[in-house]
C-alpha cells in the first residue's frame, strides 16, 4: 500500500473517530437531559400526597379528581424508557395538576390555605425548574439532530442507526384555557 | 420597605425637602465659612497697578540688546513685581486658605446632604459616601477579570424595595501600565477596566450555582467561528457555554454556567426579554452574574453618579438629579421582575 493512500486511510479514519465520538456525546447530552426532566417530573410528584391530604379537606368530592391525581403520580414513579412516554406523564400531569389549581379556586377556605398556598408556591417553583430543563432537553436535541442530519455526520449516524429525535411540544390542552364548568363537571 | 411608586412620589419632593431642609444649612455654611476677598480686591486695586506695570516693563525689555539701561529697566520691573506682590501675597494667601477649608468643609456638608436626601426618599434606606471596595463580590462575580492594580467605590446605598433587598455602589477598578513616551521617558497611566455601578439584589428564584450573562464580543465579531471558540474555552471552565434560545438575547450576550438548568430556570423566556431591555435601557455595558441566590447587576456608568456640581447655587437641581438616578437603577427590581415572589423562596421542601 502507497504511503499516499495509508494517509488517506488515516484521515477517514480520524475523521470518523470524531464523528463518531460527537455523535455518542450528542446522544449521551440528550440522555443525561431526559434524566434531568425526570427527577424533576417525580420531585413534582413527590409534592402530590401533601396536596391531596390538603385538598381533602375543604374538597372532599373531589374523590374523582384526587385518584386520578394519585394515580398519575403513580405513573411517574415507574421507570420511563423513551422519550415519548416522558412527554406523555409529563403532560398528563401537567394537566392533572392545573385541574386541581382550577378547582381550588372554588373553594376560598382552601385557596386560603397556609399549606396549599406553600404548595402552590412549591409547584410553581418545580414548574419553572421542570420548563428549564425541557429547555435544556429541547436544545440537546436540537443539537443531536442537527449532527444526525448533516453533511458529514449523517453517514455515520446511518451506519449506527441515529434517528431524528423529538423536541418537548406543549400539549394543545396544556395551553388552552381551561373551561372550570367542564372541570368541575368531570371532577364532580 | 418602600415601594417604587412611593420612592417615585419623594423624589418629586425634593425641591421641597430642599427648600425647608438644606437651603437653611446652605445660608449658614456661607456665612459661617464666608471667604472675605474685600482686602485681596483692594490691595488689588492699589498695588496690582505697580505689579501689572513691572511685567509690561519685563515683556518690553525682555529682547532688547544687553546695556546699563535694559538691565536698569529689568531691574525696575522686578522691584516693581517684587513690591507690589508684597503688599498683595498675605491676603491672596488668606484668600486662597479659606477657599481651600471652605471646599473642604463644603464636601463635608454635600456628603450630610446625600445621607439626608436619601433618608428622605426611604427611612430605612442607608447612603454611605465612601465604602470599602467589595473585593469579594468584585471577584467572585465573575463578570471582570478578578485582577486589577487599583479600585474604589463611593455613594453607596443599601435598602429594601418591597421584598427585595438591594445593595448599590459606584466602583472603578484600573489596571497600571508603565511605558516610554517618545523622550525615552518612563511614564505610567491607568487604563480603566471598569468604571459604573454595581447592583446587587436578593433574587426571587432559589440556586445554587452561578450563571453569568455577559457582553458577546466574540461572537458579533466573529459569526459561528466566535462561538465555536466560546464552546471551545468554556470546555475546560467551570462556567460552561449555555446557549439559549432567545435569538436577540443571544445576540447580545453570551451566558456561562455551571449547570444548563439552572442557567435556564434563573433565564426563563421572559427574563431574557427582560434583561434585553434592560440593555436597550442602560446601554450596551450592561452585564448580570448569578450567584448564591443573588443577581449582580453591573452598569458601565463613565459619568459620575449621584454627583453634585462644585458650586452650592445648584444644590436643587443636583439633589433631584441625584434622586433621578438613585431611582433609574432601583427601578431594575421592578424592569426584572424581582419583586414577584409566586415560588417559595427558602423553601426547603420546593429546593433548588
Amino acid at each position: 500500500m502507497s504511503v499516499e493512500l495509508m494517509v488517506v486511510f488515516g484521515v477517514i479514519a480520524v475523521a470518523f473517530v470524531v464523528m463518531y465520538n460527537t455523535l455518542i456525546s450528542r446522544k449521551n447530552e440528550v440522555e443525561n437531559t431526559v434524566g434531568g426532566v425526570h427527577s424533576y417530573l417525580q420531585k413534582r410528584a413527590d409534592l402530590i400526597p401533601s396536596l391531596v391530604a390538603t385538598v381533602k379537606q375543604y374538597a372532599a368530592h373531589e374523590s374523582k379528581l384526587l385518584t386520578e391525581l394519585t394515580e398519575a403520580r403513580a405513573a411517574v414513579q415507574r421507570p420511563i424508557n423513551n422519550d415519548g412516554d416522558l412527554q406523555k406523564v409529563d403532560t398528563m400531569m401537567s394537566q392533572m395538576l392545573g385541574r386541581v389549581v382550577a378547582v381550588a379556586e372554588n373553594y376560598p377556605d382552601l385557596k386560603a390555605n397556609e399549606n396549599f398556598l406553600s404548595l402552590q408556591g412549591s409547584l410553581n417553583e418545580i414548574e419553572g425548574q421542570l420548563s428549564a430543563a425541557r429547555r435544556t432537553y429541547n436544545a440537546a436535541v436540537v443539537r443531536y439532530n442537527n449532527s444526525v442530519e448533516s453533511i458529514p455526520t449523517v453517514i455515520v449516524a446511518s451506519i449506527l442507526g441515529y434517528r431524528r429525535k423529538s423536541v418537548f411540544q406543549v400539549a394543545p390542552d396544556a395551553v388552552a384555557k381551561p373551561d372550570i364548568a367542564k372541570l368541575f363537571g368531570q371532577a364532580g | 420597605m418602600a415601594s417604587l411608586k412611593e420612592l417615585r412620589a419623594h423624589i418629586d419632593e425634593i425641591p421641597e425637602f430642599c427648600q425647608t431642609e438644606l437651603w437653611p444649612q446652605v445660608d449658614k455654611f456661607n456665612e459661617e465659612h464666608k471667604v472675605d476677598t474685600g482686602n485681596l480686591i483692594n490691595k488689588l486695586k492699589t498695588w496690582g497697578p505697580l505689579v501689572g506695570a513691572g511685567l509690561v516693563i519685563i515683556f518690553l525689555f525682555r529682547n532688547w540688546q544687553e546695556s546699563t539701561l535694559t538691565l536698569a529697566m529689568r531691574w525696575t520691573g522686578l522691584g516693581a513685581i517684587f513690591f507690589g506682590g508684597f503688599h498683595i501675597t498675605k491676603d491672596l494667601r488668606t484668600v486662597l486658605m479659606a477657599s481651600v477649608k471652605r471646599a473642604q468643609a463644603q464636601r463635608v456638608l454635600v456628603s450630610d446632604f446625600k445621607v439626608k436626601i436619601v433618608k428622605s426618599l426611604c427611612k430605612t434606606f442607608t447612603y454611605t459616601p465612601t465604602n470599602p471596595f467589595p473585593v469579594e463580590l468584585y471577584k467572585s462575580c465573575g463578570l471582570f477579570s478578578p485582577s486589577y492594580d487599583t479600585a474604589s467605590s463611593e455613594d453607596h446605598v443599601i435598602g429594601q424595595l418591597e421584598k427585595t433587598q438591594f445593595e448599590l455602589q459606584e466602583i472603578k477598578t484600573f489596571n497600571k501600565e508603565t511605558y516610554k513616551n517618545s523622550k525615552g521617558q518612563r511614564q505610567t497611566r491607568y487604563i480603566p477596566i471598569f468604571k459604573g455601578i454595581l447592583f446587587l439584589a436578593d433574587f426571587n428564584k432559589n440556586f445554587n450555582g452561578h450563571t453569568v450573562v455577559k457582553t458577546d464580543v466574540a461572537e458579533k465579531s466573529l459569526g459561528l467561528l466566535g462561538r465555536s471558540a466560546q464552546r471551545l474555552f468554556s470546555a475546560t471552565s467551570s462556567l460552561k457555554l449555555v446557549e439559549l434560545e432567545n435569538p436577540e438575547f443571544e445576540s447580545q450576550f453570551k451566558v456561562l454556567s455551571t449547570d444548563p438548568v439552572e442557567a435556564r430556570y434563573i433565564l426563563s423566556p421572559s427574563f431574557m426579554e427582560s434583561i434585553t431591555r434592560l440593555r436597550g435601557k442602560y446601554g450596551a455595558g450592561v452585564q448580570v452574574s448569578f450567584l448564591n441566590s443573588t443577581i449582580v447587576v453591573a452598569i458601565q456608568h463613565d459619568k459620575g453618579f449621584m454627583d453634585f456640581g462644585f458650586s452650592l447655587d445648584n444644590l436643587t437641581k443636583d439633589a433631584s438629579k441625584m434622586g433621578e438616578e438613585l431611582y433609574d437603577i432601583l427601578e431594575i427590581v421592578e424592569d426584572l421582575g424581582l419583586n414577584q415572589r409566586i415560588w417559595n423562596k427558602n423553601n426547603q421542601q420546593a429546593g433548588a
